[in-house]
């Protein structure tokens, strides 16, 4: 006589109940994941195990004006994630990004060029195939991914947090915030916005962690970003900025010159 | 107290005559059972295997008459000159490891240089070396010529070995075993101890017969006519005589020739001969700096995976190539060919040097499986031409084993997946390049190219974007101000870039713009058109 396959029906549950990636849904049960230093202090205080959590799909998704491609840059991306690229040692894989990264640029902010590759592919098809590919594999220390023009769906998300958690790196995955309205299998969503001296950061989502969303993170904008003073404020003690108070009257205007006829 | 077995006075020359090369180029010579007939164009045979030389064929008969021999039951082939060429070549760069002075025999008055294509003059196969300054290392000549005999016999070709004090001595004393049984060749040697003296040597030579030496055809029947029959025959007149009486009766590439195989032991005691001053300086052998072998398979393959295999082979005799020289290569290039001569060519790139065969076997298979065959494959070559030397690997300690070795082959076989997929120029690096213009600064390199970092310390103290647009996109200047998808409000510069005045001058004013939804913006003025352009993005 053949034994019954589940004879003891509490094993395969405790079998389960084993898997870190299982969401038991009351508090910080989830076994947490190993980290990397996002290099804020605020923002590592607000994310489980204190970093961006490695091996699993992390979605950030920033308030655009526009749905295009060049929509999905400009938020601050780099202020947030240099500090903890920089700590890299294995490639750090752009994929899909919506402009060309400037040599001139990164290099001013400290990241090994060398370390650096970018894959093109535009087509949903291709970005999937590249997205699970890069991030299975253990040499691409750091995956950046911008979604493609046409959005992903749920089964399609769900392929790469499978791929994301089949090796231990930083697996980050770019969409427009719209995509906070839809369900995702990611393990930490951030909703991202800009403001005038500084990102907001809002988390969206946060696998292990249950209850009312904690309050938004602002991290400072760097001090070459805000305008320079007007002339003859310069040589005030403390100068008010004037966008604060008087709007944007104090700065040059760029108008059409008038031409006068001769 | 005998001496050093390992040191001898003069040349010692090893011939390695290949006696069945027609049939070992094939890649058939191991197999002696089989009635295997290769003949030439003009239907002469030029090798046979053990079992048809058995029943009587010779090499030189007509192949009806051959055929004839073996009831019809021949298999017949057809020489391939060029097959023969490649594996002398591939015999010579492999005995290199034996002796700096390797060469392929060519007999007196031979030019090998194709100034006449149609006159079909053919070189007896055979290899030569010079092994009097390697003896040392191989621990004498005997045990060297038994190394060297069995690296032949495992490379599948048949061989007779000579030993002599001279090139062309050697190579008639590769002929002596088969005249073993005359009893002209009462004298002849045995197999090779490593204590023969140039004098025992010179005397092998004396009951060879004149017919073996080549390039000389009407001289020697000249001499055969006079009653000259062996070579000691003639060794004994030009001692009773002189060499000038022959010079001036059969010319003076003949003379020139004896004086090279005899040496200094044709001079009598009155007139004794210096050849020492005027001998052929040796050549030292230059190794072939390119790899190129092919394999015939033995059906049409239309199917990727068969040819899995086959590449391996290839590529397992690639590495063993560069492991010789201390070489390793990064690109290889597969030539496909079908049973019209229609041939295909894929390139193969690692992102790093590679000396072992696994990697460029999966990026291989990889690029082959990308894109189908078209046409039915019957022989598949292997090549490369660019080598680098191995550099000693150093990296730093990696405890997690994310960017070991291992672990850069995965992501090289990725990208090879990626690139096979996407196409070459969709996977890159970015490197900065010297130039005023920022669109000229950014540069695509492959990823395997080191990429340039030293940024000037004016580039590194300016304002720069973290993203480039390729193409700057123009921003309207409406009464208002400035307008990109929203209105620009100018936050910092200008920074004034100029240059190109040995072309089309430019110049531009940089600035650093805020939209209405606060997004950082890169934009400048074209000076020259007064028009205003974004080019880059903060982020």
């Amino acid at each position: 006589m053949n034994p019954s396959p589940n004879t003891n029906p509490t094993l395969p549950l405790e079998q389960l109940l084993q898997r870190p990636d299982l969401w038991r849904g009351q508090g910080r049960r989830l076994a947490p994941p190993p980290v990397l230093d996002s290099g804020h202090a605020s923002l590592n205080g607000a994310l489980l195990g204190g970093g961006w959590p490695l091996g699993s799909l992390i979605e950030l998704c920033p308030a655009t004006r526009s749905n295009q491609a060049l929509g999905l840059c400009g938020w601050g991306e780099w202020q947030l994630l240099l500090p903890a690229l920089r700590q890299g040692r294995g490639q750090l894989v752009l994929l899909n990004p919506p402009a060309m990264p400037f040599a001139q640029g990164l290099l001013q902010q400290g990241l090994d060029l060398d370390r650096l590759l970018v894959v093109q592919a535009c087509d949903r098809a291709d970005f999937l195939a590249a997205f699970a590919e890069l991030a299975r594999t253990p040499g691409c220390d750091q995956l950046l991914a911008w979604q493609p023009p046409q959005a992903l769906n749920y089964t399609q998300l769900r392929k790469c947090q499978l791929a994301a958690t089949e090796s231990l790196g930083l697996r980050l995955l770019l969409r427009p915030a719209s995509a906070l309205a839809h369900n995702s299998p990611a393990r930490l969503r951030l909703a991202l916005s800009l403001a005038r001296q500084h990102v907001q950061v809002q988390i969206h989502k946060q696998l292990g962690v249950l209850g009312v969303a904690p309050a938004p993170i602002t991290l400072e904008l760097p001090a070459s970003w805000q305008p320079l003073l007007p002339h003859r404020l310069l040589d005030q003690q403390q100068p008010q900025l004037p966008g604060h108070t008087r709007g944007t009257s104090q700065f040059g205007r760029i108008l059409p010159l008038k031409r006068s006829r001769r | 107290m005998s001496s050093c077995p390992s040191q001898v006075s003069g040349q010692r020359w090893l011939a390695l005559r290949l006696t069945q090369l027609p049939l070992d180029a094939l890649g058939l010579g191991q197999q002696p059972e089989r009635l295997l007939l290769v003949c030439d164009s003009r239907q002469r045979l030029v090798a046979a295997s053990a079992a048809a030389l058995a029943q009587g064929v010779q090499i030189g008969q007509n192949l009806a008459q051959a055929q004839q021999l073996l009831g019809g039951l021949g298999e017949v082939l057809a020489q391939d000159p060029v097959r023969e060429t490649e594996a002398l070549a591939q015999l010579t760069q492999g005995l290199y490891q034996f002796s700096p002075y390797v060469e392929l025999y060519s007999p007196p008055g031979f030019k090998p240089a194709g100034n006449k294509p149609d006159k079909k003059q053919t070189a007896p196969p055979g290899l030569l070396l010079e092994v009097s300054r390697c003896l040392l290392l191989f621990g004498g000549l005997g045990k060297l010529s038994q190394l060297v005999l069995a690296y032949l016999d495992g490379e599948g070709y048949q061989v007779e070995i000579g030993l002599g004090s001279s090139a062309p001595g050697a190579w008639l004393l590769s002929f002596a075993p088969a005249f073993m049984s005359s009893p002209q060749a009462m004298s002849a040697p045995q197999a090779i101890s490593g204590e023969e003296t140039s004098e025992q040597l010179q005397a092998r030579l004396l009951p060879l017969p004149l017919s073996l030496i080549e390039g000389f055809p009407r001289q020697l029947e000249q001499l055969r006519q006079s009653g000259f029959y062996s070579l000691g025959d003639l060794a004994r007149q030009v001692r009773g005589q002189s060499l000038g009486g022959l010079t001036k009766r059969f010319g003076r590439a003949l003379s020139d020739y004896l004086l090279e195989l005899f040496g200094a032991h044709l001079g009598s005691d009155s007139q004794p001969l210096l050849p020492g001053l005027f001998t052929r300086p040796l050549r030292q052998y230059q190794p072939s700096v390119s790899f190129s072998e092919s394999l015939q398979l033995e059906f049409p393959v239309s199917q990727i995976d068969q040819l899995h295999q086959p590449m391996e082979w290839l590529l397992q005799r690639l590495s063993q190539f560069l492991q010789r020289h201390q070489w390793q290569c990064q690109a290889i290039c597969w030539q496909l060919e079908d049973i019209y001569h229609q041939r295909e060519t894929r390139l193969v790139r690692a992102d790093q040097p590679q000396q072992q065969w696994q990697l460029l076997w999966q990026l291989s298979c990889i690029q082959l499986e990308a894109q189908p065959l078209a046409f039915e494959v019957d022989s598949l070559s292997l090549s490369c031409d660019q080598f680098q030397p191995l550099a000693g690997a150093s990296g730093e300690l990696d405890f997690d084993g994310r960017g070991s070795r291992q672990g850069q082959r995965e992501l090289a076989l990725t990208l090879a997946k990626l690139r096979a997929r996407l196409g070459e120029a969709a996977i890159f690096k970015l490197s900065y390049s010297d130039s005023h213009s920022p669109e000229q600064s950014n540069q695509r390199l492959a990823p395997s190219e080191p990429a340039r970092q030293n940024l000037p310390l004016c580039q590194q103290q300016a304002l720069r974007p973290q993203w480039l647009l390729e193409q700057p996109l123009a921003i309207e200047l409406r009464p208002r101000g400035l307008y990109w998808q929203g209105y620009l409000e100018l936050l910092a510069g200008p920074e004034r870039i100029e240059g190109f005045w040995w072309q089309e001058p430019w110049a531009r004013d940089y600035f650093m713009a805020r939209r209405e939804d606060q997004l950082r913006l890169w934009i400048y003025q074209d000076l020259r058109h007064n028009l205003w352009y974004l080019q880059g993005i903060f982020a």
